[in-house]
């Protein structure tokens, strides 16, 4: 389509196909102000007519004549006020933004709005970055609307909302906040609705108190105080605070995003920037911000007693030394996990390399090295890019639920399927109901465990004949593969059909691509699409937000064991110090591991955060600095560096960058350490020839038994907590406890409630806490999150395969 | 005995009661007199025009009291008319007119100031009393209305802050009643004097090419034999209405330019007389525009004008994409500010030409050949303030 050439107030402006007089007004530095317009919705809402322009055709030979300096009033053939921000411009017509009458239009729009609005803005949070108090200076209102002093609208104040305080008397009924959490977030939580009284109020769809995913994105773009944060409400005025541009460290996406601090402490998040995560934050990033100040290591200690950085520091030497001398420097395990920053990381590395030792664990890593291992074989390796998700025609998600691990490329699904394009289609292949289920993705809702049978039927349905299949050995039933997935073979064919119909985006959970022969059926899969390597894009999902960091620096070393030898050599005994980088190790290792690590000599943790109940023979502690304390990086699952920037002041001086802190234990080894060197990821190496991988199917044994007849797995719910994030105050007000979820039949079937206490019990040990009954579960399944206190899943765990044999029982018989 | 004779290095001030604040000057002697001189300006520097950069429009008003703190409301006056222009608004009529007589109480006080200590400076210590004494009187004319007796901070985008207090005009009248007695006073100790004339008279020469060439304004220029003042070349806040004549004298030295200001005084009080003569009812400051607050009571019964003023003390108004330049003339001399609007509500730039910094350069011109204690004498005629001059 060509260009449409039309004027703005006699300047003449071509605009892109799709586009609005709005867009394209901007685009030309013309100014049209508008409020209920974003550009990070997919389509305008047309509420709030502020943006209204007239509009003039005028006859072809005036065309001809026409002079840009024309007046509109002249004519008097202009249109009605039509609102810019929905109507696209023709070709050859005059825009007009601000004649006389629109000025008065827009001015009486805002004295409707002004009519009952309370006289609060001295106290009302939005002020000073309110835009309708704004909209009252612009347009210059001198006077308002006569009063109904007898019949004064009372309209509701949600208080009994958790997190979000909603004034509706505030409301100028723009509605930002319902397009946003429904076009944006998919959450579809809120809407104007029409009450008894017959004043339209911004409520719950369902009328009941908001429970929703507590993103803030309605609280940030509301343009008044109607929607506040109650974690911030009466804290601070707008204009009291810095805003630090930083990055969000609780997932590998590193959304952007500002840190408004005051007097040394972070009192809210906002995101107007125009970044990747376009202005959109989940209620990690957006709430999360005050676990900087909670259950933080703030002294060094040993054994528990508080002393001197030095101190420890000296004693870590000395230690290190006299195992080294003793046992030899492989003795010596360096455990880094993957939420930690890079810099974290690199000093990890780098200590590793100054004492000597070939053991670099960094747990959660395990499957993305995996897949990079494979890829690199089949010819597939590369850094995949946010930008290509929105073009590609299928993506294909496999065993996580991308919700609650990494938000942003939800986001990006979310507004693929809401585009007016409609560009694309998801598969969803998850063991359980989800979010994105309600875009009618194609759904392979498989029986849990069966990942693999699931993944070998796309590649047969696409194979299409034994030549193209040579490479699985001993190819199995297909009859007997669908039984154990327990999903429709109709399904599986309209997968394998959008599979195939062009480029793919691949999201697969990395702990997923820990067990054996998943990775080789990935890239299998991704061969018999039909793609090429640039059309194919993986995303190994996790929640930890550095795991391309530990991509990145583990793929050059030489030093880095699995988990399995991990423990294989923890149990033979061949550690006697263990140094940690991260925080609660207890929850990132299974306690087969963590219950030797209390055997062992020597067990040293830099961490920000206080770990209970967990010691060595000799446990020493060094504080270190939170990325909301120190500039730290990470590399984003783009493989973008990102800058966390810091904000405040840790709380005293014993805490320092963890690279400080390695800095003076390497000086007790004369050693200076060198400059931090931080890269991105590994390069991309874009083969013209790819290879199948060879692939045996075994049929899976079922281990469950009358004792344990359920499969625990580990979830992460819409509130994602996790170790570092449980201690901010708005995930903890969203979710206060980890609920074990089970389905409403096999609720009904073991007699038991929302709210019931259950134990739950493995061949490990058991575990208590409440139960939460829902819709949308397989029959079988108990999940239970992570990063709670009151319960913690891992303890429950006999083997890496993803879930484990349980019972479930109701305590104390009543309530 | 052989006698050395070679040009001697002195240094002046900057602390030394009669540099008028804190002015430095280098002087080079040849015997008594000066043969060279550079005056080193700068110490009372706090940094206004960077600090303007970092406030909103109307928070820059009471720093403007602190340029030259002598003649504050002229500042305001001055500062808030730059404003009115960038904005394209004008002060109401009767506030146009109570700013007229606030800067020309402001002239006659300064001046006063000025009389003062150049005589004193010279000698002259009765004149130092009794100027004073009809300062005061203007100051406490000025507290009634303003509250402050130095810093008055009265002016307002688009008008004064507060009405004339009652009985304002009477003391006035009072004032300017006994005024021109009290102004044939410091006549009659002066002008015929004999010591004040020959310290006086053919000091300080600036000639009146010197004069235009240095951009000296003000008295010092009007000194020199140039008729130009701001108030009839580019008439503000209503000067084209009022009936008055720009003293010039050719002598062109520290007499001609004490003549000049005493005569600046009588035309002072000529304008005051025609102001409170036609003083005009009404408003004194803009209502219902987008750049002023509304009026407190407003603010506490309207919801739009809460949020307007709301809007206005935080993020400052909207001003027009420009830049500008508006003087006007100050007791001292041309007082300028050049504006660089970007459009919100703190100056991109502000710039500030003042009177007092540009006379001091002329300095060294008028010093040459003269001796080392006409130094005091020139530094008088000059009037300058350091508040304005480093700001
Ligand atoms: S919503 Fe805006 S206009 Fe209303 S009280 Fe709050 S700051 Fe003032
Ligand atoms: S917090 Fe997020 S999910 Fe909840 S209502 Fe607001 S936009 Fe929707
Ligand atoms: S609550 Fe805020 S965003 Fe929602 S409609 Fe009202 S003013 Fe608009
Ligand atoms: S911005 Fe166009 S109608 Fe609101």
């Amino acid at each position: 389509m060509a260009d449409i050439n039309f004027f703005i107030d006699g300047i003449a402006v071509s605009a892109k196909p799709g586009e609005t007089i709005l867009q394209v007004a901007d685009r030309h530095g013309i100014y049209i102000p508008a409020i209920c317009y974003s550009d990070r919705f997919s389509s305008p809402i047309g509420s709030c007519r502020i943006c209204i322009v007239v509009i003039e055709q005028l006859p072809e030979e005036d065309l001809r004549t026409h002079s840009a300096t024309h007046h509109p009033v002249a004519t008097g053939k202009c249109s009605r006020p039509m609102p810019s921000c929905v109507m696209k411009p023709k070709e050859g017509t005059y825009v007009w933004t601000n004649t006389e009458a629109l000025k008065q239009a827009r001015a009486d729009i805002v004295k409707k709005w002004n009519r009952y609005h309370p006289l609060q803005c001295g106290v009302c949070d939005a002020s000073g970055e309110c835009e309708l108090q704004d909209a009252a200076l612009e347009f210059n209102i001198t006077e308002g609307l006569p009063q109904d002093f007898d019949n004064l609208p009372q309209k509701t104040i949600h208080k009994e909302w958790p997190i979000v305080n909603n004034d509706t008397n505030l409301c100028i009924e723009c509605k930002r906040c319902v397009k946003i959490c429904d076009d944006v977030m998919g959450v579809k939580a809120l809407a104007l609705i029409k009450k008894e009284s017959g004043i339209f109020e911004i409520d719950t769809v369902d009328g009941k108190p908001l429970d929703c995913e507590f993103c803030n994105q309605c609280i940030d773009i509301c343009p008044t105080g109607s929607l506040e944060s109650k974690l911030f409400m009466y804290k601070s005025k707008a204009w009291e605070m810095d805003r630090i541009v930083s990055s969000c460290f609780f997932c590998p996406a590193g959304c952007a995003l500002e840190l408004n601090v005051k007097d040394n402490k972070i009192l809210r998040v906002t995101n107007h920037l125009p970044s990747f995560n376009d202005g959109n934050l989940c209620n990690l990033g957006a709430f999360a911000y005050d676990m900087n100040e909670k259950n933080r290591t703030v002294s060094a200690s040993i054994d528990g007693r508080e002393t001197d950085v030095n101190n420890v520091i000296n004693k870590t030497y000395k230690e290190i030394k006299r195992i080294i001398n003793e046992y030899g420097s492989d003795s010596i395990a360096i455990v880094c996990d993957s939420s930690v920053s890079s810099e974290s990381m690199v000093s990890a590395k780098w200590f590793a390399d100054l004492v000597g030792t070939k053991t670099l664990i960094i747990p959660d890593a395990d499957g993305i090295l995996k897949l990079n291992r494979v890829l690199k074989k089949s010819g597939l390796l590369k850094q995949s890019s946010y930008e290509s998700i929105k073009n590609s025609d299928t993506v294909f998600v496999i065993g996580t639920d991308v919700t609650n691990s990494v938000p942003l490329l939800d986001w990006f699904i979310i507004r693929k399927s809401k585009s007016k394009a409609k560009k694309g289609k998801l598969i969803m292949a998850y063991y359980r109901e989800s979010k994105l289920d309600k875009l009618k993705p194609i759904s392979l809702r498989y029986n849990l465990g069966s990942e693999r049978e699931l993944l070998l039927l796309l590649i047969l349905k696409l194979a299409e004949g034994a030549e193209n299949t040579g490479f699985i050995k001993k190819i199995p039933d297909p009859d007997a593969l669908i039984k154990i997935t327990g999903v429709q073979e109709e399904t599986i064919e309209a997968a394998a059909n959008q599979i195939k119909s062009g480029s793919l985006s691949i999201m697969i959970d990395t702990s997923l691509l820990e067990r054996a022969g998943i990775p080789e059926l990935i890239s299998d899969l991704a061969i018999v699409s039909g793609n090429r390597s640039d059309s194919i894009e993986f995303w190994p999902i996790s929640r930890k937000a550095n795991i391309k960091g530990a991509e990145s620096i583990l793929s050059g070393a030489d030093q880095h064991i699995d988990k399995a030898l991990f423990q294989q050599r923890l149990s033979e005994g061949v550690f006697h110090a263990i140094i940690y980088f991260g925080n609660a190790i207890e929850r990132i290792l299974p306690p087969q591991i963590t219950a030797k690590i209390t055997d062992i000599d020597l067990f040293v943790m830099l961490s920000s955060y206080k770990t209970d109940n967990f010691s060595a023979k000799k446990t020493f502690v060094l504080p270190v600095a939170t990325g909301y304390e120190t500039d730290s990086h990470y590399l984003n699952l783009e493989g973008r560096l990102i800058t966390a920037r810091k904000a405040v002041n840790a709380e005293n001086e014993n805490i320092l960058p963890v690279q400080s802190v390695i800095k003076l234990l390497a000086e007790k080894f004369n050693t200076i350490m060198a400059p931090l060197k931080i890269d991105s990821g590994p390069a991309a190496a874009i083969t013209e020839k790819l290879i199948p991988l060879d692939y045996e199917y075994k049929a899976m044994e079922e281990m469950g038994s009358k004792h344990y007849p359920y499969k625990l797995i580990i979830g992460h719910d819409r509130f994602r907590s996790d170790v570092s994030t449980s201690f901010g105050s708005g995930p903890k007000i969203a979710k206060s406890v980890g609920y074990a979820e089970i389905s409403d039949r096999l609720a009904e079937s073991l007699d038991l409630k929302s709210n019931d206490r259950v134990r739950i019990i493995s061949k490990m040990g058991e575990s208590e806490t409440v139960l939460s009954v829902c819709s949308g579960l397989p029959d079988n399944l108990v999940i239970v999150p992570e990063g709670f206190a009151d319960i913690n899943p891992l303890t429950l765990f006999s083997s890496d395969d993803g879930y484990e044999h349980v019972n479930i029982e109701k305590i104390g018989g009543g309530k | 005995m052989s006698i050395e004779s070679r040009e001697m290095l002195i240094n002046m001030g900057p602390q030394h009661p009669s540099t008028h604040g804190v002015l430095r000057i280098i002087l080079k002697l040849n015997g008594e007199k000066i043969a060279a001189s550079e005056p080193d300006v700068g110490y009372l520097h706090r940094g206004f025009e960077k600090l303007a950069e970092n406030m909103l429009y109307h928070q820059f008003i009471p720093y403007t009291d602190r340029l030259d703190y002598i003649a504050s409301m002229n500042n305001n006056q001055s500062y808030v008319i730059a404003v009115e222009k960038l904005l394209g608004i004008e002060a109401p009529p009767r506030a146009q007119a109570i700013r007229v007589i606030m800067s020309e109480l402001g002239r006659i006080s300064s001046h006063l100031v000025w009389l003062a200590t150049h005589a004193l400076d010279i000698g002259a210590m009765t004149v130092f009393l009794y100027c004073f004494r009809e300062r005061e009187t203007i100051i406490d004319l000025f507290e009634e209305t303003s509250g402050n007796r130095l810093n008055y901070n009265y002016s307002r985008i688009g008008g004064v802050a507060f009405d004339l207090p009652e009985g304002f005009k009477d003391n006035l009248r009072k004032f300017l009643d006994i005024f021109p007695e009290k102004l044939g006073e410091y006549h009659r100790l002066l002008t015929k004097n004999r010591i004040w004339m020959s310290r006086t008279k053919g000091v300080g020469i600036l000639t009146r090419e010197q004069a235009i060439n240095w951009g000296v304004s003000g008295p010092v220029l009007r000194g020199s034999g140039v008729k130009w003042d701001i108030r009839k070349a580019f008439p503000y806040d209503g000067y084209e209405n009022y009936d008055f004549d720009i003293p010039t004298d050719d002598a062109c030295d520290v007499y001609g330019r004490y003549l000049v200001r005493m005569e600046e005084m009588r035309q002072s009080r000529r304008i005051l007389q025609q102001a409170l003569k036609h003083l005009p009812d009404g408003k004194v400051i803009l209502e219902d525009s987008p750049y002023v607050s509304p009026s407190k009571e407003k603010i506490m019964t309207e919801n739009f004008s809460l949020m307007k003023h709301m809007v206005l003390t935080i993020k400052g108004m909207h001003t027009p994409i420009a830049t500008l330049y508006s003087a006007t003339e100050n007791p001292k001399g041309e007082l300028g500010f050049y504006i660089v609007a970007d459009g919100s509500g703190k100056p991109y730039k502000l710039k500030i030409r003042a009177p007092s910094f540009i006379n001091i350069s002329a300095m060294p011109t008028m010093l040459r050949g003269n001796y080392l204690a006409d130094v005091i004498a020139v530094i008088g005629s000059l009037d300058f303030v350091f508040g304005e001059s480093d700001r």
